[in-house]
């Protein structure tokens, strides 16, 4: 999996992938799920990528203090990534 | 009604479904209003991004952006490397369009020979009209049409081919994914050109090149399914429905000259034959034993005459002698038939499965992510977020925790920097703050999320007079309320981000592209054909 993807799971949920950590050789994806017309919901999760007989899985992370440690992670992908954002020409 | 305003309202399809309703909006709008942005909305909503169109810009551009650099002699002084770099950027955007090159010609092709395939078939309809014409001369006539229609026909089964033999050339030719690797590529030609000498005039003009060339990929196709969107809704409003251009025209020419059959004549809107449909059905069902069909009411796009459920894939199915595949169904309008028919076709199963589920499935193209039109700073559709609720219940939400789901499907989105990020600033802070209430986050990572998030606000914000007040005021020291504060100044971030956006496009009206207006959807046609097998 990789980011700026949408998946679709079994129970036919969509999630966009927004940002990839890896924790302990463990792949997490920030993620928004989508509503019924594909659009952002306001859910957003973590998920945890499970690779399994060639087939790939995702579960919720849930626990906090995992959830701790990887929003540190996301927030200083996140601050490098709003410091290079290109000039944004929103003023007229 | 001034005539030439009925002339402007039904010349772009457009019929009064309910005269009542239209009298009324009509009073609100003024009628000069309404109709001059149905028709706006209708021509910019059928574009149906012609990539020619958007290929010719783009090219321009980025020859503009060589020759600056080249006749710039500072940029002389630059390091080779970069320079070199730089150039190769421009070499594989370039590609890009060259690789599509020959799969344009094909379309264009495609197009032409299709347009002369219906001119034919309208000249032979014609031809029963015309009753001024000799028995002999008549017969003369329609022997000379068939066999121009054979050839309209097999010219144009040949330009399929190609076109499709084209299409498979190019490397997952999808605009989804062409937009993605132009995007990457502009941003690599924005970071690129930053590290060569240039003089300060040039890298004024350049950069103002490479924000008009980022725009040119984003906006691609925003505006045309935006713009459905919107026609959608205001004809539903005010009672108004919007048909094929030239069965609107074909009906008018009808009514001028025999009044009465007008009535009788069907069109390919406005009749809905039972017999037909179950004649039809009842030739898939001949030809394809072992395949269930059903016939379905759930019938929303008025492209289509009825819609049959299968068992299988539209494109599986064996069809009646003078049907064609679309993407998304079959149609036999190609075929000399008085009786044109153009059917959905869904699948059996996956209908039940919406009717449970209320599931839409839509693609991708269409959405938050959507084509034609997607760049690094902007995104086809922003979403309508809704504040996250941060107050006493927190629902499991749409993933049960622990439960581990399999990737029955991946896609690539689209999407720009800049609603990325405020994607990003959205997940964190939301939930930054359901972690808050149950485990204390460290005051370094909530200061870390603020400084981010009000640097995003401020690249955002700065010189449109646009504030918001949770990123202008002190960060609270209860932790709980400071991840509610953040979470919420995101969301309002967003709302002013679309603000701005919105004033943008309408400051950069795309150019108004020709409509195609020869026949039914021809572009999107075109496009259903790609995706097809047609005959």
């Amino acid at each position: 999996m990789k980011v700026d993807t949408v998946i679709t799971l079994e129970n036919d949920v969509n999630c966009l992938l927004l940002e990839k950590a890896v924790l302990e050789n463990n792949n997490y994806f920030l993620s928004v799920v989508l509503d019924d017309y594909e659009e952002p919901s306001d859910e957003y999760v973590i998920l945890k990528e499970i690779l399994e007989d060639g087939n790939n899985y995702v579960v919720k992370v849930t626990d906090n203090e995992l959830l701790s440690e990887l929003l540190n992670l996301f927030t200083n992908s996140f601050k490098e990534n709003v410091d290079n954002l290109p000039n944004f020409e929103g003023a007229n | 009604m001034d005539k030439n305003l009925e002339t402007l309202f039904v010349e772009n399809g457009f019929t009064i479904k309910n005269a009542a309703v239209f009298a009324k909006e009509a009073d609100v709008f003024g009628l000069d209003n309404l109709i001059d942005k149905l028709v706006d909305l209708k021509k910019r909503a059928s574009t149906n991004n012609n990539i020619l169109d958007f290929a010719r810009p783009v090219m321009t551009t980025l020859e503009s952006i060589n020759n600056l650099v080249n006749e710039d002699e500072y940029s002389r002084l630059s390091e080779q490397s970069k320079l070199n770099s730089f150039y190769d950027t421009i070499k594989n955007i370039q590609s890009n369009f060259g690789s599509i090159d020959n799969y344009l010609k094909a379309e264009r092709d495609i197009q032409l020979r299709r347009e002369s395939m219906f001119d034919v078939m309208r000249r032979l309809y014609e031809l029963d009209k015309n009753k001024s014409l000799s028995d002999s001369d008549k017969t003369s006539e329609a022997l000379k049409l068939y066999s121009a229609k054979k050839e309209a026909e097999d010219a144009y089964n040949e330009a399929f081919e190609i076109f499709m033999a084209e299409k498979k050339n190019i490397k997952e030719f999808e605009v989804v994914d062409l937009k993605n690797k132009l995007l990457k590529l502009v941003n690599e030609l924005q970071m690129g050109f930053k590290d060569l000498a240039l003089k300060p005039q040039s890298k004024e003009e350049i950069q103002g090149l490479i924000s008009q060339l980022r725009n040119d990929v984003a906006y691609y196709g925003i505006d045309t399914i935006k713009a459905k969107d919107e026609l959608d809704l205001l004809c539903k409003r005010v009672g108004v429905e919007y048909v094929s251009t030239e069965m609107n025209l074909k009906v008018k020419e009808e009514e001028k000259r025999e009044p009465i059959k007008k009535e009788e004549e069907p069109t390919v809107v406005e009749t809905k034959s039972d017999n037909k449909l179950e004649g039809l059905l009842s030739k898939l069902k001949e030809l394809n034993p072992g395949v269930e069909f059903a016939l379905s009411d759930d019938l929303e796009d008025r492209r289509y005459d009825g819609k049959i459920l299968s068992s299988i894939a539209g494109r599986d199915l064996v069809l009646p002698e003078g049907y064609y595949y679309l993407s998304n169904g079959i149609t036999n309008r190609f075929s000399l038939s008085v009786e044109p028919l153009t059917v959905l076709i869904g699948r059996l199963e996956r209908i039940e499965k919406q009717t449970e589920n209320k599931n839409i499935e839509k693609p991708i193209e269409n959405d938050f992510f959507a084509t034609p039109e997607e760049t690094l700073d902007e995104i086809k559709e922003e979403p309508e977020v809704m504040a996250p609720s941060y107050i006493d219940s927190e629902p499991e939400g749409t993933l049960e925790n622990n439960h581990k789901y399999e990737v029955k499907k991946r896609r690539t989105a689209i999407i720009g920097e800049y609603p990325k990020s405020l994607l990003k600033a959205s997940a964190i802070t939301y939930i930054a703050s359901k972690v808050q209430k149950g485990k204390d986050l460290g005051a370094n990572l909530l200061t870390g999320i603020r400084n981010a998030s009000s640097n995003l606000y401020h690249k955002i914000t700065d010189g449109t007079g646009e504030k918001v007040e949770e990123f202008e005021t002190e960060a609270n020291v209860d932790k709980t309320k400071e991840t509610s504060l953040l979470a919420s100044g995101v969301n309002k971030l967003m709302d002013r981000y679309k603000a701005i956006r919105s004033r943008i496009s309408r400051h950069n009206e795309p150019e108004e592209l020709e409509q195609n207006d020869d026949l039914e959807d021809l572009s999107s046609a075109i496009d259903d054909l790609s995706r097809g097998t047609g005959r």
